[in-house]
C-alpha cells in the first residue's frame, strides 16, 4: 500500500504541476460574476440560483477533469515509457493502478472541497450569513466526489487497454447512459417484448447508475438528504469502485507492455 | 528478486516535471527506503553521476545525456547486484558515452555484475569481461571478447619511418600504408621477421611492431556476411 500511496502522490503531484487546479480561478471567476449578477436577474430566488449554479460548475468542471485526465493515466505512462523503469521496481502492477486511481481521486478531492468553499463564500456575499440547512450542499458536494470516483474508475478501465480518445467515448457514454438507469428499468410499460424487457433490466443493473448521487435540486431548496441515501450511496461507489478496479487490475495485468 | 535488479530503459523518459531528486526520491520509494535513507542515497547518487549542482532542475530541461545519466542513478539506487541497461550509449555525444562508460566501470569496480545491450560494438570490447553476439536474433558467440576475436587473429603490424627512396624500397613501401611522415605494414605472422629484414636492409626507422587484433566489430561483420552468403545459397538452390 505504501507503493501505491507513492504513485497516489506523484499523480497528485502531476496534477498540480501540470496547473490542472487552474481551474479553480475559472471556478472563482464564475462564482463572483454570478453572486454580482444573480441579485439583478433572479429578485427572491437568488440563493436557489447560486447553489444551482455552483453544485452544477462543480459536477461539470470535475467531469472534464475525471475523464480528460482519467484517461490518460495509464496510457500516457506507457505511451511516455515512464513506466517501463517503474515496473522494474518491486511496485506490481495494481499498485500502480490503485496509486493513479488515488492521486487523481486525491486531486478531484482538493479540487472539489476548493471549489466548495467558493461556493459558500459567494453564498455569504449573496445572503450575509449562513444557515443550518446550507449544510445539505456538502452533501451534494460529497455525492458529485462520490460520482467522480466512478468516473475516474471507468476512465482508468478503459485507459488500461485502449487510447485516449477511444476511452473519453467510452467513458462518456457509460456515464450518459448511467444517467438513464431509472429510464431503462421502467421501459417496460413502453415494450411488449419480455426478452427486452429482461435485457434492459439486467443492463440497467450493470450501468452505474449516477442518477443516484443527483441531490442538487434538494440540497439547492436547503431539503435534507436521508442518511440511508448517503450510506447508499457511500456503498454503491465503493463497491462499483472495487469492482472495476480489480477489473482494470486483471487487465492491465495481462497487458502486453512491448 | 526486484530489489536485485537495476534496469535502465533504452533511452529512458522519466517525470519531465519532477526534479532530478524528486525523480530518484519517487523511485526509492518502490524500494522501501526510510525517509533519511533516501534523502542520503538520492545525493549520493546524484553525485555519483555527476548531477549534484542540476538536482533541482526539471527534467524538462535536461539534455539527453544528463537524461540518460539521470535513468542509471535511477537504476543502481537501490544498490543491486545485477544492473541491466538497455543502449545505455545510444545517442549520446563522446562526452556523455565517456560519463556513461565510467559509472559502468565504477560499478565493475564495485563488483556489481552490469549486463547491458549496444549496438556499438568498441564500448563492449572496452568494458565488458564477457559478450554475447546477437546475429538476426540469434545468439552466434559467447565469451570474453579477446576469445572470441581470437578466432579471427589478423597478424602483425610495423610502423616504420623510411628516409629516401630507392627501388628496393618501392617495392615494400607499395605494401604499406603512409600516414605523415610514417608508414604503417600489416604482415602475416610467419612473414614478421622477413619483412623486419627487409626493413632494417633499408635503414628504416622501426618505431613499433604490434598484433593486429580483430575487433568485435570484424568478427560480427564476419558472422553477418557468412549469413548472407548462406542466405544467397539457399535462394540459388531454391531457384
Amino acid at each position: 500500500m505504501r507503493r501505491a500511496g507513492a504513485v497516489a502522490l506523484n499523480t497528485f503531484r502531476e496534477a498540480v504541476r501540470d496547473r490542472v487546479l487552474y481551474n479553480l480561478v475559472f471556478f472563482a471567476l464564475l462564482m463572483m460574476a454570478a453572486a454580482i449578477l444573480v441579485g439583478q436577474i433572479s429578485i427572491g430566488i437568488e440563493e436557489i440560483v447560486i447553489k444551482s449554479l455552483g453544485l452544477s460548475a462543480i459536477s461539470v468542471i470535475g467531469l472534464l477533469i475525471s475523464v480528460f485526465i482519467g484517461v490518460g493515466l495509464v496510457y500516457k505512462e506507457m505511451d511516455k515509457r515512464t513506466l517501463y523503469a517503474l515496473l522494474a521496481t518491486p511496485v506490481r502492477r495494481w499498485e500502480f493502478l490503485l496509486g493513479k486511481f488515488g492521486g487523481l481521486v486525491l486531486t478531484l478531492a482538493v479540487n472539489t472541497l476548493a471549489m466548495a468553499a467558493g461556493l459558500f463564500a459567494a453564498l455569504l456575499y449573496v445572503k450575509s450569513h449562513l444557515e443550518r440547512t446550507d449544510a445539505v450542499l456538502l452533501i451534494a458536494v460529497y455525492f458529485i466526489l462520490l460520482k467522480l470516483m466512478l468516473v475516474v474508475a471507468l476512465a482508468l478501465l478503459f485507459s488500461c487497454y485502449t487510447t485516449p480518445l477511444l476511452a473519453i467515448l467510452y467513458t462518456s457514454a457509460l456515464y450518459v447512459a448511467g444517467l438513464f438507469v431509472e429510464e431503462l428499468r421502467t421501459f417496460h410499460l413502453a415494450t411488449a417484448s419480455p426478452a427486452m424487457v429482461g435485457f434492459l433490466k439486467g443492463l440497467s443493473y450493470l450501468l452505474p447508475n449516477f442518477e443516484n448521487f443527483n441531490v442538487m435540486a434538494a440540497a439547492a431548496r436547503g431539503r435534507a438528504i436521508p442518511t440511508a441515501l448517503i450510506l447508499q450511496n457511500t456503498a454503491y461507489a465503493a463497491i462499483y469502485c472495487a469492482i472495476v478496479l480489480l477489473i482494470a487490475a486483471a487487465v492491465f495485468s495481462r497487458r502486453n507492455l512491448k | 528478486m526486484h530489489r536485485d535488479i537495476g534496469y535502465l530503459p533504452e533511452q529512458p523518459y522519466f517525470y519531465d516535471y519532477l526534479t532530478a531528486a524528486e525523480v530518484l526520491d519517487y523511485f526509492a520509494r518502490f524500494h522501501g527506503l526510510t525517509a533519511a535513507d533516501r534523502s542520503e542515497r538520492v545525493t549520493r547518487m546524484l553525485n555519483k553521476v555527476g548531477l549534484e549542482t542540476a538536482g533541482k532542475i526539471q527534467l524538462r530541461k535536461y539534455s539527453k545525456g544528463m537524461l540518460q545519466r539521470v535513468g542509471l542513478a535511477q537504476a543502481i539506487l537501490h544498490e543491486p547486484q545485477v544492473v541491466i541497461l538497455d543502449e545505455p550509449m545510444s545517442g549520446l555525444d563522446p562526452i556523455g558515452r565517456r560519463e556513461v562508460r565510467d559509472i559502468i566501470l565504477e560499478l565493475k569496480r564495485e563488483g556489481r555484475t552490469v549486463m547491458f545491450s549496444t549496438h556499438i560494438l568498441s564500448d563492449a570490447e572496452m568494458l565488458c569481461d564477457r559478450v554475447g553476439v546477437i546475429v538476426g536474433g540469434k545468439l552466434r558467440g559467447v565469451g570474453a571478447p579477446g576469445e572470441i576475436v581470437g578466432m579471427r587473429a589478423q597478424g602483425m603490424e610495423i610502423l616504420f619511418e623510411l628516409p629516401g627512396s630507392s627501388a628496393a624500397a618501392a617495392a615494400i613501401l607499395a605494401k604499406a600504408t603512409k600516414t605523415g611522415d610514417r608508414y604503417h605494414m600489416q604482415v602475416s605472422e610467419d612473414e614478421l621477421y622477413a619483412s623486419l629484414e627487409q626493413l632494417r636492409g633499408l635503414r628504416a626507422k622501426i618505431l613499433s611492431v604490434a598484433q593486429v587484433k580483430a575487433s568485435l566489430e570484424e568478427y560480427f561483420m564476419h558472422l553477418v556476411e557468412a549469413d548472407r552468403a548462406q542466405g544467397a545459397a539457399v535462394e540459388v538452390s531454391g531457384k
